[in-house]
């Protein structure tokens, strides 16, 4: 046969700068050109050819290759998918989640549909997080929630309000100005913000009570067309380099914000405590969203079985928290060695076709 | 084809079809769209098309675009600037140069409610020029003054400048703005030491008032300058305490320069029109280019050649200072040229990217960039301030005679700018005291 | 070519006055949506998708052939204004003819995605309520697409060299920006 020549995907990611999801898209570019032996390369674009609010459309018609999809940007085209994206609160370790939300993703075949008609073959998920609040003054108590403004959307923003504050949505990029200028109190998201978008020169505190985390970010979503070209035995091998980036992209996002919640100096700010009955609030509405969320989606997104998927989804986290304990988590090898036997080894490349 | 060569053969079609005069943003556009058909195909081409368009202009921070627009246009119809060039006026006119140096400070006024300086040239030229020109000031000294006063506009915020470039760039807008207040005060500083200078050196450019008004009329001109007061204190005020954003002051000084110039029963139905009319064509005029600019963008980063710019250049001049006189010759070149928006939306595609990898604060380059844009509007041979002055004075004076004012001002803005490089707090202390 | 001119005309003070309602209700909205904030800790719903997704979009789209008709768009004249005035008509309705086919182009792939976003339903959600934002979609098709009639129109008009009842500014118009409060505004 012919040599095939090396075919370079561009890989989009509507961000830039050193950080674990960057490095990531850039893993999973790597992982592809050993898997398929140089057959497939890739380029990361970082930020500079789609952002996140194109990157469906734009892998739809092939400006990139592969690109990070938010799919909570475009709800209307993922009734399915977003189910599970707000399950923020089914737990605060990203690396079970991560697990459970792919098993979950891949065996939902409303879901895998709505990448499909997107001109785009879904390749799982990274979860990031957990989310905390981070406010310019100190917040400890119930009391301290009172008559405060402070940034959060979804099950986040339902947080604030469950703990007594008003929730206020701004973009991520008005949140340093809003802040500085006292407009807002404070603001929920990760840690790394502190330091990505300059958060930590507003605000001086950081409650130490994880509220959840952000599941959706469909890493390498697949133009179709490059999916169609591939061989049996590459699908397998592009399936395999996204579980091990997954994993990798998981465990570095997690190890960074990590450090600076054991060293908040770092970006400027202190941990805060909670008080016994703000653990308490906080626990009680974690486990009360998941209601919220099923009876949401049941009744907004027309999703009949919400509620059993909710529980199913419970199930596999349960699963996985057992399946993480038997490994070092910290070790992004073992996590994407572990997600590729449980998941992506297991996944029928036909049932992405 | 190399991609690279592909990337920098579609830069010289893009100066071939400007130079046909095809519209910026179309030229832009076209390139683009041309440029990533040949590099990845037609669908990829059609798609960042359908895409971009509307996910440029459907942002939240680019709402300050249109409301800032709006603010200057209302004050400028409904006259509400002229109270503060009265009040100068009268409190200056002893000084030597009395009048030009109160235009100079009714413009940094003006500019503090407009987001552009050919506004500001305009609202000022006016009230301004036919003045020094009845009290026998040198046409050129008269009529080059306010031109160049006018690029306070841009500089002083709100400036739509600015606002460009930190969506472009993704720095805060609080901060450029907040770092344009030293520049813009510094040109203002120099421009009033310039006039004065000369002024006093040769009385016959600026004949100085034979008498005084009396107080009690000073105070009355005073008493006038309410209008843009108030907006400054609603505006500045409601920001810094923190009842709003920079993107929503636009909105709010918007609404209040309404309410203002109601109160003062200064604005008709059809200034209204006016206003609201040359918002929505500055407004469509700005984001065509702006999205041909955002296309360029994507364009250079598959050609791979907007990286092969940026690495010859930071390789060729590794001393920033050197890069910086670099591009400050572009853009002198650029700003003969071209329109201060199209200068700048056509370059940063190709520059951020050498800033990046140059380590140049983007707050004081942001700012610094504006300066030299601003410098451009009053360059031979085109100069967008000198032709709005020729507008406003008719045959009053040639544009030989407003080039030639203008040309000391220019020695001043050399010195503005060299201190903005040697002095680099001119503009970054004020957005460090933020943090 | 006069009766084409009016309905033009016409079609473009409806864009005009379109754009001016949303640029006046987006200044109302985020001034309510600022005092609501602050008065009673409640920010007025959906203003951001508002003021981003409804009035930015069409403050950006809809005034382009207004624009064009006001010979606002941004062009370079280092070349043009040197040319005689029988090489700047040619020349002047060549770039017409051009940037009005580039325009339709992009009005043409607009509508596809317009129908699409259409089919799909596209909203956003903010504190939990659906907001649609399809319908937006369809401006920018609209906006490009009356830009390019007015071209097309300026285009004709200059190989023709018939008058017609636009009433659009001249392509060699030396006025000024800023400067143009005349009474041809929209048409009228
Ligand atoms: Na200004
Ligand atoms: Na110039």
């Amino acid at each position: 046969a012919v040599p095939a020549q090396a075919e370079e995907l561009r890989i989009a990611i509507g961000l830039t700068g050193d950080n674990g999801l960057v490095r990531g898209m850039q893993k999973f570019a790597d992982n592809v050109a050993a898997n398929t032996d140089g057959a497939y390369t890739g380029k990361v674009f970082p930020n500079s050819l789609l952002n996140f609010a194109e990157a469906m459309t734009g892998v739809r018609d092939g400006i990139a290759d592969v690109a990070f999809v938010v799919p909570a940007y475009n709800r209307a085209e993922f009734p399915n998918s977003n189910l599970v994206v707000d399950m923020a609160t089914a737990s605060t370790d990203p690396v079970v989640m991560t697990g459970a939300a792919n098993e979950f993703m891949f065996s939902c075949a409303a879901c895998l549909k709505e990448y499909a008609n997107q001109n785009q073959v879904f390749l799982g998920l990274s979860s990031i997080g957990p989310y905390y609040l981070m406010s310019k003054p100190k917040v400890a108590t119930l009391d301290d929630f009172k008559a405060k403004k402070f940034r959060g959307f979804g099950p986040f923003g339902r947080w604030v309000e469950a703990m007594g504050a008003t929730p206020v949505v701004v973009s991520a990029n008005d949140v340093y100005e809003s802040i500085s200028q006292g407009q807002l109190d404070g603001n929920t998201h990760t840690m790394d913000v502190l330091k990505s978008l300059s958060i930590g020169e507003v605000t001086d505190y950081v409650l130490d009570a994880p509220i959840g985390l952000y599941i959706g970010n469909s890493l390498f979503n697949l133009n179709r067309d490059v999916w169609d070209e591939l061989s049996p035995e590459q699908k397998k091998q592009f399936l395999l380099a996204a579980g091990d980036a997954h994993g990798f992209t998981t465990v570095e996002y997690l190890a960074e914000n990590q450090r600076y919640l054991k060293d908040p100096s770092l970006v400027g700010v202190e941990l805060v405590e909670p008080s016994p009955e703000v653990a308490e609030a906080s626990a009680a509405f974690r486990k009360q969203d998941l209601e919220t969320v099923a009876a949401l989606n049941r009744d907004k997104y027309q999703i009949a079985d919400a509620e059993d998927q909710v529980q199913r989804m419970l199930g596999l986290v349960a699963k996985w928290e057992k399946l993480v304990a038997g490994i070092d988590k910290s070790d992004p090898k073992a996590v994407g060695e572990l997600y590729n036997s449980e998941i992506f080894s297991k996944v029928d490349p036909a049932s992405l076709d | 084809m190399d991609s690279e060569i592909i990337g920098l053969l579609g830069l010289g079609v893009l100066v071939l079809m400007l130079l046909a005069r095809v519209p910026i943003g179309i030229t832009l556009i076209t390139v683009s769209f041309a440029g990533i058909w040949v590099l990845i195909g037609p669908r990829p081409a059609w798609g960042i098309l359908s895409a971009v368009p509307y996910e440029f202009a459907a942002k939240w921070t680019l709402s300050s675009v249109p409301m800032f627009l709006l603010m200057g246009y209302v004050c400028y119809h409904a006259g509400l600037t002229q109270g503060l060039f009265a009040a100068c006026r009268s409190w200056l006119a002893r000084l030597p140069g009395g009048l030009a140096i109160a235009s100079v400070l009714g413009s940094a006024g003006f500019a503090a409610v407009t987001g552009s300086s050919v506004a500001c040239a305009a609202a000022m030229g006016r009230i301004a020029v036919p003045e020094m020109v009845q009290k026998r000031y040198d046409p050129a000294l008269a009529t080059g003054t306010i031109a160049a006063a006018g690029t306070l506009g841009a500089l002083i915020p709100p400036s739509i400048l600015l606002i460009l470039f930190g969506v472009f760039a993704e720095v805060p807008i609080s901060k450029l703005f907040i770092g344009g207040i030293g520049a813009g005060a510094l040109t203002a500083l120099l421009y009033i030491a310039l006039i004065w200078v000369r002024a006093s050196l040769n009385p016959e450019l600026a004949p100085r008032e034979p008498v005084t008004p009396p107080l009690s009329e000073r105070l009355d001109h005073l008493r006038e300058t309410w209008p843009i007061l108030l907006l400054l204190v609603v505006v500045i005020g409601g920001m810094f305490i923190g009842l709003f954003t920079a993107t929503e002051a636009g909105a709010v000084g918007a609404f209040a320069s309404i309410v203002i110039a109601l109160a003062k029963r200064a604005l008709t139905l059809s200034a209204f029109w006016e206003a609201v009319v040359e918002t929505l064509t500055t407004t469509g005029a700005l984001f065509v280019i702006a999205v041909g600019a955002n296309m360029l963008t994507r364009f250079l980063a598959l050609s791979g050649s907007g990286e092969l710019i940026a690495d010859s250049v930071v390789s060729l001049q590794a001393d920033p200072l050197l890069l910086l006189l670099g591009i400050s010759a572009l853009y002198l070149l650029l700003g003969m040229f071209l329109d201060p928006i199209g200068a700048m939306l056509l370059t940063l595609p190709v520059l951020l990217p050498v800033l990046d990898q140059s380590g140049i604060d983007l707050i004081w380059f942001g700012v610094f960039l504006v300066k030299f844009l601003e410098i451009g509007m009053i360059t031979p041979p085109i100069g967008l301030n000198v032709f709005v002055i020729k507008g406003v004075v008719g045959n009053m004076a040639s544009l030989t005679t407003i080039f030639r004012g203008i040309l000391w001002f220019l020695a001043a803005d050399a010195v503005v700018v060299a201190l903005l490089i040697a002095v680099p707090g001119i503009i970054t202390w004020l957005p460090g005291l933020m943090e | 070519m006069t009766l084409l001119g009016r309905i033009l005309s016409w079609a473009v003070t409806a864009s005009t006055m379109v754009g001016a309602v949303a640029v006046i209700l987006m200044m109302l909205q985020i001034v309510a949506d600022v005092l609501l904030k602050n008065i009673l800790s409640w920010p007025l719903p959906l203003t951001s998708i508002f003021v981003a997704n409804y009035y930015m979009v069409i403050a950006a789209y809809l005034p382009l052939a207004l624009t064009e008709k006001l010979a606002r768009h941004i062009s370079v004249e280092i070349l043009f204004r040197y040319l005689s005035a029988r090489w700047q008509r040619w020349v002047g309705g060549t770039v017409c003819l051009f940037a009005g086919i580039v325009a339709a182009g992009i009005a043409w792939e607009l509508w596809f995605e317009a129908m699409k976003r259409a089919r799909a339903g596209t909203f956003i959600v903010e504190q939990s309520i659906v907001m649609p934002i399809w319908p937006t979609y369809f401006v920018l098709p609209v906006g490009f697409g009356l830009l390019a009639l007015v071209l097309f129109y300026r285009f004709a008009g200059t190989v023709t060299g018939l008058a017609g009842g636009l009433g659009e500014v001249p392509l060699d118009d030396d006025s000024i920006p800023g400067e143009q409060a005349g009474d041809s505004h929209a048409g009228r």
